[in-house]
């Protein structure tokens, strides 16, 4: 009987400790998602006041999408009419299911079009901290276990449809509010002159790049394709179907064509190393995803991530080089630039925005 | 399956509903083997016929050697176990290393033929149960242990899913008693016992785990970045950016591997079974030999028993005692991984081991000293030991030899510079953090014997309250990606 009565009160102080510690979790971190990936920077650029007549156009994705010189597709856009004006606000690790987390604040910022870079990395799984190991996983010959469990029990509980993004990644979260709070606290010591908002000082302006990628030589390019070639087989994209990242994709197209901004999907440039090591049926998944985006919401849709492959000026396999203060080696940037002035030129003539 | 997923819970809750709603004994010990198989089988798929292969080989053999009376028979039947499972080990764990190996050999000498790899996968668990097996049939040879009557009760000592892919290595005269009614009838084996949740092994198995999980998701997940980030390419590194990567992948390493021990031994107490402590505060050793009596016991214990003592152990000459050291230390290293990075950590430890007894040996002066035996003398001792570990665990994390060899020159020989080691600690500032938090709460550890007892003894209110720290360190602080643990892949 007193064993009995042991064990109730073990279950019960197990199940309440749980109940408390979720509880703090969802009240501490629901609260604060939407700056999860929102830096102080986006945050006064998102609260900036825009001139009204002003046409933006937001160029979005990661790192492989800095290379767009924003001067460069400005000063062609701008032949068409001199309201427009292009912001890239691309930047690094970036992913749609990151980018969701901005999504209201780029909708309210009113612009005409966003063009979202996209790549094979935006849809993988990402990879492990743990992963220093030569180790290859088991091939599943027999039925899968796990399979099941995600299907047809996990699939209730799938994060992106119940708005618990926060348990996707709680210690980011974490990280971001104790962050928040300092960064607050340093602003608050700050000269208030200083919190004024500068109406010129977006993330990246026509005035503003960046030049933070060295030209590397083609061996060190196949050495690092090499060595990440485990990788790309170990953490493959998932069918579009479940794959969460495609999923907030579609969201964040579905989100700002009902706020009538037009979209323009484009696939950035990946060097050949790169594009050889990517296993075929994540070549299918990946054109899948997009196709799907295409046709579901007739979204533009232009592929570069073959076009540069053998091209000769990168700073890593994924990132095409560019370095403005130089003179040489940014042909291929100056071109992806070029090519993407091209493709808003043609979506604005089609719209006639 | 990994301890610390969703799937592990919901599989754990659901055999414990399933062991308290049946409690007919067979049917417990017959659906715990079925659950270990499915829990192995979930992460090994179709490889489980290896799992299976060793049991009933090793079932048979066993039984074989107990009645036969020729000792060359004896020996053959031996034999054929020891090579059943090593090599199976061999096979999936050694063969590309080897044909690496040739491959290399031929380059060197100009030959052109070139052995394409196998490329196999490593069965998980594949290191742990096939010495746990081995151990059964060897102690059977020796006399030592009188084999399992019921193919059921070994295939559940084998199988057993808390300790199946990474230890403890248990052994089956500590296992098998446990599983019988009367422990005392360990030479006939009886009745089967009733499983029972008994309340006091449930909440300090309960305890135990959650101390187990702290270690592997709150310290352990959160100090890899800052190890991934220094010993993913240290050359170029300066050497107290070396050493703080030392320190925190040892750091990482002893809360990863002690924290699935803890879920082991935490799950296996509440169903009623006690596991072997596989750690007992290494990172106090005071010398080599106390650091292998405290790090992975089981192992130590194991490759003592049936590979140290019949090399001779230290009952022969003195160099041949140095030697037996190392091979045994050589072959404790590859049996980490197929990989000269883990032979040399364990000719290090095999190093350090015989460089120890011989200093003892001619300095006997050392070994009574009273200053030892003070607290200065211990910490000296202490720190003395730990740096040497620590200096081992760098081939242990870097898998290439020149960055390995950078790394340890780093550590050895320092250049006091202080440029690069500032912004790696403010890039990861929460991994930085956790290091002296962990030494504080291990030392507190080490003060207070018997903390886990104490710990689950608290009031009820107390208990709740120490839950919900844990668990909310835990989650504030989880990632989202369920980790591997790292000797997984041993």
């Amino acid at each position: 009987m007193m064993t009995s009565y042991n064990k109730t009160i073990t279950i019960l102080s197990v199940l309440i400790a749980f109940a408390i510690s979720i509880s703090l979790l969802t009240i501490i971190l629901s609260d604060h998602h939407n700056t999860n990936y929102i830096s102080i920077e986006e945050e006064k650029f998102y609260s900036q006041f825009f001139e009204e007549d002003e046409k933006k156009i937001f160029i979005l994705g990661a790192s492989p999408v800095n290379a767009i010189n924003a001067e460069i597709v400005n000063n062609i856009v701008k032949k068409t009419d001199e309201k427009f004006k292009i912001y890239n606000l691309a930047k690094g690790s970036d992913d749609p299911d990151k980018r969701k987390d901005s999504l209201e604040k780029i909708i309210n910022s009113n612009p005409k079009i966003v063009l979202y870079g996209i790549g094979y990395r935006d849809f993988q799984e990402k990879i492990s901290v743990n992963d220093f190991s030569d180790t290859k996983e088991v091939e599943s010959i027999l039925p899968v276990p796990h399979d099941f469990f995600e299907e047809y029990l996990l699939s209730e509980l799938r994060f992106y449809d119940l708005e618990l993004d926060y348990l996707k990644n709680p210690k980011l979260s974490s990280f971001q509010i104790i962050k928040s709070i300092n960064e607050e606290n340093i602003q608050e010591n700050k000269d208030s002159s200083e919190l004024i908002l500068d109406k010129d000082h977006p993330l990246r302006t026509p005035e503003q790049t960046q030049n933070a990628y060295v030209k590397k030589t083609d061996d060190y390019l196949m050495d690092i394709a090499e060595k990440s070639k485990d990788s790309l087989e170990r953490y493959g994209i998932e069918p579009a179907y479940k794959n969460r990242y495609s999923i907030s994709l579609n969201n964040i197209i579905e989100r700002l064509q009902e706020n009538d901004i037009h979209v323009i999907l484009f696939t950035y440039p990946h060097h050949k190393y790169y594009l050889e090591n990517v296993p075929e049926d994540d070549k299918e998944e990946f054109l899948e995803i997009i196709n799907n985006a295409r046709n579901k919401y007739n979204v533009t849709v232009k592929f570069f991530h073959q076009e540069y492959s053998d091209k000769e000026n990168w700073s890593d396999l994924i990132h095409i080089f560019y370095n403005y203060e130089l003179e040489e080696n940014n042909e291929d940037s100056i071109q992806y630039s070029n090519d993407i002035a091209d493709l808003i030129l043609n979506e604005i003539k089609e719209n006639v925005i | 399956m990994l301890f610390n997923t969703i799937d592990f819970v919901i599989f754990f809750i659901a055999v414990l509903v399933v062991i308290t709603i049946f409690r007919q004994r067979r049917f417990q010990h017959v659906f715990l083997v079925i659950a270990s198989y499915f829990f192995f089988y979930f992460t090994s798929n179709y490889l489980i016929v290896l799992l299976i292969f060793s049991t009933l080989l090793d079932f048979y053999v066993g039984k074989s050697i107990w009645n036969s009376k020729s000792i060359q028979k004896k020996k053959l039947l031996l034999s054929a176990s020891l090579a059943g499972n090593l090599g199976l080990l061999g096979f999936f764990k050694y063969s590309d290393f080897a044909v690496l190996q040739f491959n290399l050999l031929g380059e060197f000498f100009d030959l052109t033929s070139d052995i394409p790899l196998l490329d196999l996968a490593l069965p998980i668990g594949i290191s742990f149960y096939t010495f746990q097996t081995i151990s059964y049939t060897v102690d059977i040879y020796r006399g030592k242990l009188k084999p399992s009557e019921s193919f059921k009760e070994f295939a559940l000592f084998v199988s057993f899913f808390p300790q199946l892919v990474a230890g403890p290595i248990v052994r089956a005269k500590h296992f098998l008693p446990q599983l019988r009614e009367k422990m005392e009838n360990f030479d006939s084996p009886g009745k089967l016992k009733q499983i029972i949740l008994e309340g006091g092994n449930l909440k300090l198995g309960i305890t135990i785990m959650s101390l187990g999980f702290f270690k592997k998701v709150f310290f352990a997940d959160n100090i890899a970045p800052l190890v991934d980030q220094i010993f993913n390419n240290p050359l170029g590194m300066e050497s107290f950016t070396v050493i703080l990567g030392a320190i925190a992948f040892g750091v990482q390493i002893y809360c990863d591997f002690s924290g699935y021990t803890d879920i082991a031994i935490g799950a296996a107490l509440i169903l009623g079974f006690k596991l072997p402590i596989n750690f007992n505060k290494p990172y106090f050793a005071t010398s080599p030999s106390d650091f292998w009596r405290r790090w992975h016991i089981s192992l130590s214990s194991w490759l003592r028993d049936f590979l140290y003592i019949p090399l001779g152990g230290n009952k022969k000459s003195s160099g041949r005692t140095y030697l037996n050291l190392l091979i045994v230390m050589f072959l404790g290293g590859l049996w980490h991984g197929a990989s000269w990075n883990f032979v040399i950590w364990g000719l290090l430890h095999g190093g350090y081991l015989a460089i120890h007894k011989i200093i003892t040996n001619k300095f006997p002066i050392l070994k009574n000293s009273r200053f030892f035996k003070t607290k200065f003398g211990v910490f000296v001792s202490i720190i003395i030991t730990q740096y040497f570990v620590f200096l081992a665990w760098i081939p242990f994390r870097v898998h290439d030899f020149e960055q390995s060899l950078y790394a340890m020159q780093k550590y050895v020989l320092l250049d006091f510079v202080w440029e690069r080691t500032p912004e790696i600690i403010s890039d990861n500032t929460f991994s930085f953090v956790l290091i002296p938090l962990f030494f504080l709460l291990h030392i507190i550890a080490y003060k207070k014997s018997n903390i886990r007892e104490r710990i689950s003894k608290m009031k009820t209110i107390y208990w709740v309250g120490f839950l919900i720290i844990i668990m909310s360190l835990i989650l504030f602080f989880f990632s989202g990606n369920a980790e591997d643990f790292i000797y997984f892949r041993f």
